[in-house]
């Protein structure tokens, strides 16, 4: 497959092209528009109880729908929210995600999500990451643009901007402030980053957004 | 008349002048400066199409909080005024030669100039509703210039053949163009179901020959991504 991204940095769609027989999964309901000859299936990816807890605690979707091209094809997917998407070729590599950053990817990319721990339920970002494995491309999206630091030592984000990281960093989440401001704001938790590797970093937030648009919600 | 579209990126926005006696009409919400000698009508008729109250209603039911504004110069000077979409994306202008009609959908459509006529269309169940885009379409006819905007990127594509596109990102096409709702995959039942599980639902397939502006993002995907984040409704 062949992959083009077009509207960096503030409003991206990734073109995959494929060849007859190809396939790729992408979040749900991420297609823009695509050619007649794919085809979509839908797919649990990580089995049945992995795929609900990421929906229910995780903010990512249940199914992932599978594309495939019977005669050469494209495909356009988009995330939810403006901004950047990046593209990445993994050999036998690693690359953990944070929720809501993953967008498709080639077979031959394993996923698999996992908790990160009862503190990240309070987040905001989704108690869950998605580790993928193997040799493939994968397409990630954004909200707002994105920041790729090189960390070699300490480095600390918002757990809200966390985008992904290479596992080779180890990471402990903790409060910025007291409990009672973290557990009331969903706010003030940040991820303290340590070792050697690149760490994606996304300059908006979606519950900054929502924060922001509460006071406007009538009733 | 000079139409020029300012800022490329997410925050474009359209300066018009018109000489006096020049035509033009936006959609109400999308005016944000203009020069004094610049005279404003706002009604629910303009100068080529009928008017009245079902017309109106049909107009605000599209998506856009749409009554019309005219615009006018009040001495015999130039006017000057800008209009600026309300979701952050690109403006566009699309000319229109008279060869054919142009389909907008009802959030996408800022306005019109010159011998340009604007004309609603309920989409029906099939096209609109289940789509999931507004129910109504503006369709721009004659020749002079057409202004549209997005949520995010414009994309054009040339459809020769077939084309899928997901209902939320269509912002524009011609109506040499025949559309028709369906699922995204498969056919039938099981097709359907399928195409729901995935988080398609319906798309717009369109056949024949023409252009297609499509969006980069849709506005009812970001809803349903901020709206759970968001205290209940009471």
């Amino acid at each position: 497959m062949k992959v083009s991204i077009n509207g960096n940095p503030d409003a991206a769609e990734a073109t995959v092209s494929l060849f007859p027989g190809e396939s790729f999964l992408a979040e749900s309901g991420a297609m823009t528009r695509m050619s007649p000859s794919v085809q979509i299936k839908p797919r649990l990816t990580g089995g049945f109880l992995s795929s609900l807890g990421r929906k229910l605690l995780g903010g990512e979707s249940f199914v992932m729908a599978e594309y495939t091209a019977q005669q050469a094809g494209e495909v356009s997917i988009a995330n939810s929210t403006p901004g950047t998407i990046i593209h990445r070729e993994l050999k036998n590599e690693k690359l953990t995600l944070s929720a809501g950053s993953f967008l498709a990817c080639s077979q031959g990319i394993q996923l698999k999500t996992r908790t990160h721990g009862f503190r990240q339920i309070f987040s905001g970002s989704g108690a869950f990451v998605l580790d993928c494995s193997g040799t493939g491309d994968v397409i990630l999206g954004a909200f707002g643009s994105l920041i790729e630091k090189e960390i070699d030592g300490n480095f600390t984000v918002d757990t809200g901007h966390v985008f992904a990281w290479e596992p080779t960093l180890d990471y402990k989440i903790r409060g910025m402030g007291n409990i009672k401001s973290t557990l009331l704001s969903g706010e003030g938790l940040v991820m303290d980053f340590s070792g050697k590797g690149k760490l994606w970093v996304q300059t908006r937030n979606i519950r900054g957004l929502s924060h922001w648009l509460v006071p406007f919600c009538r009733g | 008349m000079d139409i020029s579209i300012r800022d490329t990126g997410l925050f474009g926005h359209v300066d018009v002048t018109l000489q006096p006696g020049e035509p033009f009409c936006s959609e109400a919400g999308a005016l944000f400066k203009m020069s004094s000698n610049t005279h404003l009508e706002t009604s629910t008729r303009n100068r080529s199409q009928g008017g009245g109250i079902l017309k109106a209603a049909k107009r605000l039911l599209s998506g856009n909080s749409f009554f019309l504004t005219t615009y006018s110069s009040k001495d015999a000077k130039p006017v000057q005024f800008s209009l600026a979409p309300f979701m952050p994306g690109d403006c566009m202008q699309i000319d229109l030669d008279g060869s054919c009609k142009w389909y907008s959908t009802g959030g996408s459509w800022i306005g019109c100039g010159g011998g340009v006529s604007v004309e609603t269309e309920f989409a029906g169940f099939k096209k609109g509703l289940m789509g999931g885009e507004g129910m109504f379409y503006i369709i721009c006819s004659g020749v002079g210039p057409m202004l549209v905007s997005a949520f995010g990127k414009i994309q054009k594509t040339e459809i020769d053949g077939e084309y899928n596109v997901d209902s939320g990102h269509v912002v524009a096409y011609q109506d040499t163009l025949t559309v028709s709702a369906g699922v995204a995959t498969g056919s039938g039942f099981g097709g359907f179901v399928s195409s729901a599980v995935v988080g398609e639902g319906f798309v717009m397939k369109f056949q024949g020959r023409g252009t297609i502006y499509t969006q980069s993002h849709s506005p009812t995907r970001l809803g349903q991504v901020v709206g759970p984040t968001l205290p209940e409704r009471s």
